[in-house]
């Protein structure tokens, strides 16, 4: 019998409430510590949903206009580019302008303003053991963005993860995701190391594995998950306790079957060699309504159960 | 009206007087919605005048509330869940086709039909194409992407052959001017096909009437341009402003934002007859006014490509929305001044 898992990860859609009231706030009429207050409950209620649903899961990030930008904006030595489009959505991000990589202008931990953004903190508190917080993988961040030339790939992985560790530390985080929106590209990933050594770690990849060294890594992902091609399986479960799978649509409202979500599961666990899988989405969930969001989310959770 | 030289354009929208749009949807499909569209038509058909725009579109798409919404708005089969996320906290109704495809009304019929009766100038009527209407609607229903794609083109190509028996009554013998609107043609780069096969459905069988296709903020117009000889268009409206600088002058560095026309204007010498380029003139996305001299400079610059004025037109990056109206005005003032000063070099 299969174990699976699921998970939701990245930037979670924002009820109207709750976008009308970062509207309000843009324009003035709401204070920023009182945004704080309503996008922090707002957090909270969603993520005692997702507690409720047995799912591993990161924070919600209602106060992250993207996945970079609370990094883009609040970084020594990266500013906010213009907006671009991300991969090939409908949606933009600001492009990060980065020179270098220094240290974190504010505690992240802490309410702070911050540039075309609300204010942080990045993440709720959670001790959860279902809890991973989610940053967006250093190599993905470098390649969708401008960069000083004579900024390496390696040299730019090494500031971020500095970065990230210092906000697992703070909070005292045990686990986290790191989430990669592009394919990659031949990438030596022992980059990673220093991160997937302190932390337990899931990576969610984009696209062919095979393009990605991952034989250098000293220690294992506690999961790499991966899109459904050929042979992406076998080498998530060679470099990870428990491989998973990208099979829910976050780009189309149609709901998908249960039932037959699970079998393609079971059958990849089987294909794999492994015992257990996790089952998530092929996107972070912001690219739907929010009432779509949630059914999709419901589906999630009888697959599991 | 027989001009051909430079003829200055609008691309398609304007903003709304506060009237019409703190109300639009609270009043929408009311006769009172009828009388305030109108009377904001009007209204910037006379700021048009006023700027001595040439072709003065459809009035500002007062009609519409934005290009998406308004045709999906007009069909069966689509489902509206709620918004999507475009960046920060800007979101657009984003509606999911969960059924086959039917026009419930004419998208643009009434809009026509009105500014056809209220001006003698050349008029250009937009549709969102249907390769951007399938790529901005979460498809629930069709097979596939390209399925979806065509099912838009043949509304489409049915609601431009409604548009042409409206046009009939207008009197003077002018050509009907339809522009596609495809903002998305090429953000999917193994789609260039579909993008061409839904353009071209969308005109099929159409005589008498001049296509042109609108795409903006492209990151790369080389896939379009190599479609040229592929595409059933006369005409090509795009934005180039938003990528030039702001530095007088035709040198290359000056004018980075029009550097791939050199590559238009090689596909295009192969065609026959050739295409014309509407030309992005002036950001959209900036409140600074572009001087007539940067203006002229622009054009220029792109003549040293093209050469022939009767395959150039004039006009702003996309739609002057995203302006108030006056400083979208003062854009398409500076614009028609740069357009007369530089039109008897040529």
């Amino acid at each position: 019998m299969t174990e699976i898992k699921g998970l939701i990860y990245g930037i979670y859609p924002k009820n109207d409430e709750l976008r009308i009231k970062i509207g309000r706030w843009e324009r003035g009429v709401l204070k920023s510590r009182d945004i704080e207050r309503e996008i922090s409950q707002e957090k909270e209620e969603k993520i005692s949903l997702f507690k409720s649903t047995g799912l591993d899961y990161t924070d919600p990030l209602f106060n992250w206009f993207d996945i970079f930008r609370p990094f883009t904006t609040a970084t020594h030595g990266i500013v906010p580019g213009p907006l671009t489009r991300y991969r090939e959505t409908n949606t933009f991000y600001r492009l990060p302008e980065v020179d270098h990589v220094g240290k974190m202008k504010v505690n992240p931990s802490e309410y702070s303003e911050i540039e075309a953004n609300p204010p942080l903190p990045l993440f709720q508190k959670n001790s959860d053991p279902n809890y991973f917080a989610f940053f967006p993988s250093p190599i993905s961040f470098f390649k969708m963005s401008k960069v000083n030339p004579e900024l390496s790939l390696e040299t730019f992985t090494s500031g971020m993860l500095s970065i990230y560790s210092d906000i697992m530390k703070t909070y005292g985080f045990k686990n986290a995701l790191l989430f990669e929106s592009l394919p990659y590209q031949g990438e030596d990933m022992s980059v990673l190391s220093p991160f997937i050594n302190r932390f337990k770690t899931i990576l969610v990849t984009e696209g062919n594995l095979k393009f990605a060294d991952l034989t250098p890594l000293e220690n294992r992902f506690c999961s790499i998950v991966v899109t459904p091609e050929d042979m992406n399986l076998e080498i998530a479960a060679k470099h990870s306790s428990v491989p998973g799978i990208r099979l829910i649509d976050s780009h189309n409202t149609r709901i998908e079957d249960p039932a037959a979500i699970r079998k393609e599961a079971e059958e990849s666990a089987k294909k794999a060699g492994s015992g257990s899988i996790y089952v998530t989405f092929n996107d972070y969930l912001d690219f739907l309504p929010d009432s779509i969001a949630t059914k999709k989310l419901n589906m999630l959770k009888e697959v599991i159960n | 009206m027989t001009e051909r030289k430079f003829i200055t354009q609008e691309i398609g929208s304007f903003r709304k007087p506060d009237y019409l749009s703190k109300r639009f949807h609270q009043i929408q499909g009311t006769a009172e919605f009828v009388s305030l569209a109108e009377k904001a038509t009007l209204e910037t058909l006379d700021l048009f005048d006023q700027a001595a725009l040439m072709n003065v579109g459809v009035g500002g798409e007062m009609f519409r509330w934005e290009m998406y919404e308004h045709l999906a708005n007009s069909l069966e089969g689509i489902e509206f869940y709620g918004l999507v996320r475009s960046f920060d906290n800007k979101y657009y109704r984003k509606g999911s086709v969960v059924s086959e495809l039917k026009r419930k009304s004419s998208f643009h019929g009434d809009e026509l039909g009105f500014v056809m009766n209220h001006t003698e100038k050349r008029i250009k009527v937009p549709i969102t194409g249907p390769y951007t209407m399938m790529d901005w609607s979460f498809n629930e229903a069709y097979r596939s992407r390209e399925d979806l794609a065509m099912a838009y083109a043949d509304l489409i190509n049915n609601e431009i052959r409604d548009l042409k028996k409206i046009w009939e009554n207008r009197s003077g013998g002018e050509t009907l001017e339809i522009q596609i609107d495809e903002p998305a043609a090429t953000t999917h780069p193994s789609e260039m096909d579909i993008v061409v096969d839904s353009v071209n459905r969308s005109v099929e069988g159409i005589q008498d009437t001049e296509f042109s296709i609108h795409v903006c903020y492209s990151k790369d117009y080389r896939l379009l341009y190599d479609r040229i000889p592929d595409l059933k268009l006369h005409g090509f409206n795009l934005e180039y402003a938003n990528r030039d600088t702001l530095i007088p002058g035709v040198s290359d560095e000056a004018r980075t934002g029009y550097e791939d026309i050199a590559y238009f204007s090689e596909i295009n010498e192969e065609q026959y007859p050739r295409k014309f380029l509407g030309l992005g003139v002036t950001d959209v996305h900036i409140n600074e006014v572009e001087s007539v001299q940067l203006i002229k400079d622009r054009i220029e610059y792109a003549m040293a490509f093209i050469e022939n004025p009767t395959n150039v037109r004039i006009n702003p990056d996309c739609g002057l929305r995203t302006r108030s109206r006056e400083i979208g005005f003062q854009k398409l003032k500076n614009m028609v001044e740069a357009r007369n000063q530089i039109y008897g070099e040529y």
